[in-house]
């Protein structure tokens, strides 16, 4: 961004800002009188650091709804076209308390119907009831807190925590050498998740052993190298990690570069621009494997997807693009092939049409089965494709696998799912 | 040199002085005598703008200070040792002096100010490194005094300076402010409780009760006062 | 050697950002809880210039062209904090504690809002390490170390050594007794600002060039420095650097030893019992 483009924006912003902190709410989208709107809700961190992941989410969201709303809205199975108009609601980084205000707010207040919010199980359960006694469609980038109890909760595509399972074992697939991994996580409910689903992935290489496994409070890591000093000392070839935000990663990756690591970095998704400000992408060259939903800055897994990414730099810039955009435009095409199948707008009708159906026609991923009976007792968690990505000499993001859940899973459910079980992440 | 007249300082609504009239000249001593809460200290805090009057004024050198700030009232010459001293406990003694002389920019004066101050006080001088707190009652009296030198002052408001001393040291301050009255050329503002030591150094005196002027005259008349030995002096 | 190096590090990181907060505090009885947006803004000053400057002059020359532009720029600011709010709100902590709590989220909101939600970084400085005794030192850091050391010097020359530093300390002591030998407070008050304010940015500039860059960098780092001050004796600048100390040695242990996730438990705990067996901090005077 120059700087003059800068200023420009920094007037009128000072000028909003204070207006913007009495009137955010009152602000959100007022939208112009069409006939037939269907209002969806989001419920992300939209200040302080979590914003980091939160406004970028609700942006590919909004990304989203502007595309159907262009083609003249989303035309549902009652043959009715719907303008998408979003909502959104702060739960102050994913803290569930926060998350139960929120939820009152969409659900009780603006009566929302159709929803996405974090994965984070802590933070699902505490609006598990509420969406169930009011049928609010809740879908999530991943699976969490899920049950036959609560079926207006879904995990709209592999994502969070199941993508790390994955990640780790194609990383250890694609490199044979790696025997000794490293786990390093946050302590708050979505880390403590990551967790037990990196053991999981490790768990399907019997001859892979886990070195280093613990995980941190967020606010003890104003310091990378004390953080990452004892981690390095475990002298591990391959790293897992979740839990930071962007920049936290980047500093991270930089911290243990520098302490000389040259194995295998794995994590749900890295924000190179700032990651290849400090370190050279000659050094990363394929040694960082990360997926979630899937990377928009990459060309050839989604042509479509690809158009979040170029919409997004043209509109905030390259500095701004985030590995989470993708994840929150991912999940609402769930809901979007669920309202395209369903005979009414009706949300318990959308729900029970998403269940009945034997593969789901997932606009992005393709075809796509339920599952997560084994963990949660109930098939509400669609196992979309995983694709994975590493880094090329040039500092592009490059397509290195796509991996079918479904059959991952058959295969390595044995191993896995007692490790999903002893981190305490089985909610049958 | 200082003139104050019909002087009136309100704490919200209620009178601390009223019409109060004051003078002092230079190289004399002037007390103020009266119990606790007559409004003494009132009256030396209004003199160096602390507090402002409600009504009449204050002169210093023919000019009207009684709305001046109290930097400014400092740099006309009016200096303050004010009631429990104030001292900056965690500085050094050289550095309390040297704030002293914060609006003096010669440095030669400085100096030579600080080598009095150190002739009068040779003590200030042995502990100059000392921090302030960790002077005994009378050293801190003595920090006080020279602290307010340090600014040049052609006039000292010297508040309760005996107050909480033992009776040999209060004796000690009297004889120090008699000498300082001569050999510095200052005139000095003494607000005492202890009226029979006041009256003993100074040679025109002023008696405050309940916020107003109860007697003025020469010390050695008010001394001999019935009234002000039956009230003040305890005979 | 790794360990000792770490904690060294992070203590100087901890006393660089105190300190201004310390000084503020000490001199003014208020807290401006938008002291981390000061360093906040810091941070961004060097990402900025360095996008501005880039190819016209060496990186560590726009190093020192951030520091000192920040310094200037957040130290104006601070004095309009002082003329704006400290000055009009005098003797109303709650309002000035709502007034600066306000002002710290509007100016995330403006960097939200301008720059984005998304943290920055900026092109390493002084990429490389240096091996000392087995334990790494990133060069960055010991530049960035230099610099506190040589920030805190400056801090102390200009306390210990000028006359308006020492009017600062006379008016924190003693502010009747100041006033009296002709100290204006409004001059005290917008010097501290500035330097306070100054300090804070200078803090921004460093800890920007090792950590990253976010529009709420310094919210987080606010609330271990409060931790800090009160440990260290609110208003005493020797004891938030013995405290800074203090916490630099425990955190670091903790996340060696594998239980950082306490840090934050255990750097409270410690503040309640400082408190309540030396309620004035450990260096603090009794007042």
């Amino acid at each position: 961004m120059n700087v003059s483009k800068l200023m420009g924006r920094i007037i009128p912003s000072v000028v909003g800002a204070a207006a913007l902190l009495v009137a955010s709410t009152a602000m959100d989208n007022k939208q112009a009188s069409a006939a037939e709107t269907l209002d969806v809700g989001a419920i992300q961190p939209l200040a302080g650091d979590c914003a980091q992941w939160g406004i970028p989410i609700v942006r590919g969201m909004q990304y989203w709804a502007d595309q159907l709303n262009a083609d003249g809205g989303l035309l549902a199975g009652d043959g009715k076209r719907y303008k998408i108009n979003l909502k959104t609601y702060d739960n102050v980084c994913y803290i569930p308390g926060e998350e139960l205000k929120a939820g009152r707010k969409a659900i009780l207040d603006d009566n929302i119907k159709f929803m996405l919010q974090t994965f984070t199980p802590g933070s699902r359960q505490a609006i598990a009831q509420m969406t169930t006694d009011n049928h609010v469609l809740t879908t999530s980038y991943g699976a969490g807190y899920l049950s036959k109890d609560h079926p207006y909760l879904n995990g709209g595509i592999t994502g969070s925590p199941a993508a790390y399972m994955l990640i780790a074992s194609r990383a250890i697939d694609a490199n044979p050498d790696v025997k000794r991994v490293a786990i390093i996580t946050s302590d708050q409910s979505f880390g403590l998740a990551a967790k037990a689903y990196f053991e999981a992935g490790v768990a399907a290489h019997p001859e892979v052993e886990i070195v280093y496994n613990e995980s941190y409070a967020p606010d003890a890591t104003k310091d990378m190298l004390g953080l990452l000093t004892p981690l390095m000392a475990s002298k591990p070839d391959m790293v897992c990690q979740l839990g930071w935000v962007p920049a936290q990663y980047a500093s991270a990756i930089e911290t243990m570069e520098q302490m000389g690591f040259k194995g295998v970095h794995c994590a749900e998704g890295f924000t190179f621009p700032m990651i290849l400000e400090r370190v050279p992408a000659e050094q990363l060259a394929g040694r960082t494997y990360f997926g979630y939903a899937f990377e928009a800055s990459e060309p050839t897994f989604s042509a479509k997807g690809h158009e979040l990414y170029k919409w997004y730099v043209e509109e905030y810039g390259v500095e701004e693009w985030s590995p989470y955009t993708p994840i929150g435009y991912a999940s609402m095409m769930t809901l979007e092939a669920g309202i395209r199948m369903s005979p009414s707008i009706d949300s318990k009708v959308v729900m029970e049409t998403l269940y009945a159906a034997d593969v789901v026609d997932h606009p992005l991923f393709g075809p796509s089965k339920w599952g997560g009976e084994e963990i949660y007792g109930a098939n509400h968690h669609l196992l979309t494709p995983l694709p994975i990505y590493n880094l090329d000499a040039d500092g592009n993001v490059v397509l290195d696998h796509v991996v079918d859940h479904a059959a991952w899973w058959e295969k390595h459910k044995d191993v896995a799912l007692p490790r999903i079980d002893a981190g305490g992440q089985v909610f049958r | 040199m200082l003139e104050i007249k019909q002087l009136e300082v309100k704490y919200d609504l209620i009178s601390a002085l009223r019409e109060v009239s004051v003078s002092a000249s230079e190289n004399t001593i002037t007390t103020i005598v009266g119990s606790n809460g007559a409004g003494k200290t009132t009256l030396l805090k209004t003199i160096s703008g602390l507090l402002r009057p409600a009504s009449g004024e204050i002169r210093f050198l023919g000019n009207r200070i009684d709305n001046a700030s109290p930097s400014k009232i400092v740099k006309m010459g009016i200096s303050q040792v004010p009631e429990g001293r104030e001292l900056f406990p965690r500085i050094s003694v050289y550095d309390n002096l040297m704030v002293g002389a914060y609006l003096r920019s010669d440095k030669k004066g400085i100096n030579r100010d600080l080598d009095r101050i150190y002739h009068h006080f040779p003590i200030l001088k042995d502990r100059r490194r000392q921090l302030a707190r960790n002077l005994s009652g009378g050293e801190q009296q003595m920090l006080a005094f020279g602290r307010a030198l340090m600014s040049g002052p052609k006039m000292l408001l010297l508040d309760e300076p005996s107050i909480g001393l033992a009776p040999v040291i209060e004796q000690k301050i009297m004889e120090t402010i008699s000498n300082l009255t001569q050999e510095e050329d200052v005139g000095v503002v003494l607000v005492e409780q202890n009226a029979a030591l006041a009256l003993s150094i100074a040679s025109y005196g002023y008696v405050l009760e309940q916020g107003s002027l109860a007697l003025k005259g020469p010390a050695e008349d008010l001394i001999k006062d019935d009234s002000v030995r039956a009230a003040y002096l305890g005979l | 050697m790794q360990v000792l190096a770490n904690i060294i590090f992070l203590s100087s990181f901890y006393v660089s950002f105190a300190v201004g907060l310390a000084l503020v505090f000490g001199v003014m009885r208020t807290i401006n809880f938008a002291h981390g947006e000061f360093y906040m803004l810091g941070g961004y000053a060097l990402w900025l210039l360095s996008g501005v400057l880039s190819n016209t002059i060496p990186d560590g020359a726009t190093f020192i062209v951030a520091m000192l532009v920040g310094a200037g720029v957040v130290g104006i600011l601070g004095m309009l904090v002082q003329l704006t709010l400290f000055e009009r709100l005098k003797e109303q902590p709650f309002s000035i504690f709502m007034a600066t709590l306000g002002l710290s989220y509007v100016l995330q909101v403006v960097v939200v809002k301008t720059i984005g939600p998304m943290g920055r970084s900026v092109p390493a400085i002084f990429p490389g390490f240096i091996m000392f005794e087995g334990a790494i030192l990133p060069i960055q850091r010991i530049v960035v170390l230099g610099f506190t050391a040589l920030m805190m010097a400056g801090l102390w020359y200009f306390l210990m050594r000028t006359d308006l530093g020492r009017a600062v300390r006379a008016t924190a002591q003693n502010k009747t007794g100041a006033m009296l030998q002709g100290i204006s407070m409004g001059k005290i008050a917008l010097t501290t600002m500035f330097v306070g304010s100054a300090l804070a940015a200078i803090s921004g500039t460093l800890m920007g060039s090792v950590l990253m860059i976010g529009p709420f960098m310094g919210a987080e780092a606010l609330w271990r420095a409060f931790i800090i001050i009160i440990v260290g004796g609110i208003g005493s600048l020797s004891g938030t650097v013995v405290a800074a100390l203090l916490f630099g040695l425990i955190d670091t242990l903790m996340t060696t030893f594998g239980a950082g996730k306490f840090a934050a438990m255990v750097d409270a705990i410690i503040m309640l019992l400082v408190l309540s067996f030396m309620p004035n901090g450990l260096l603090g005077s009794r007042e």
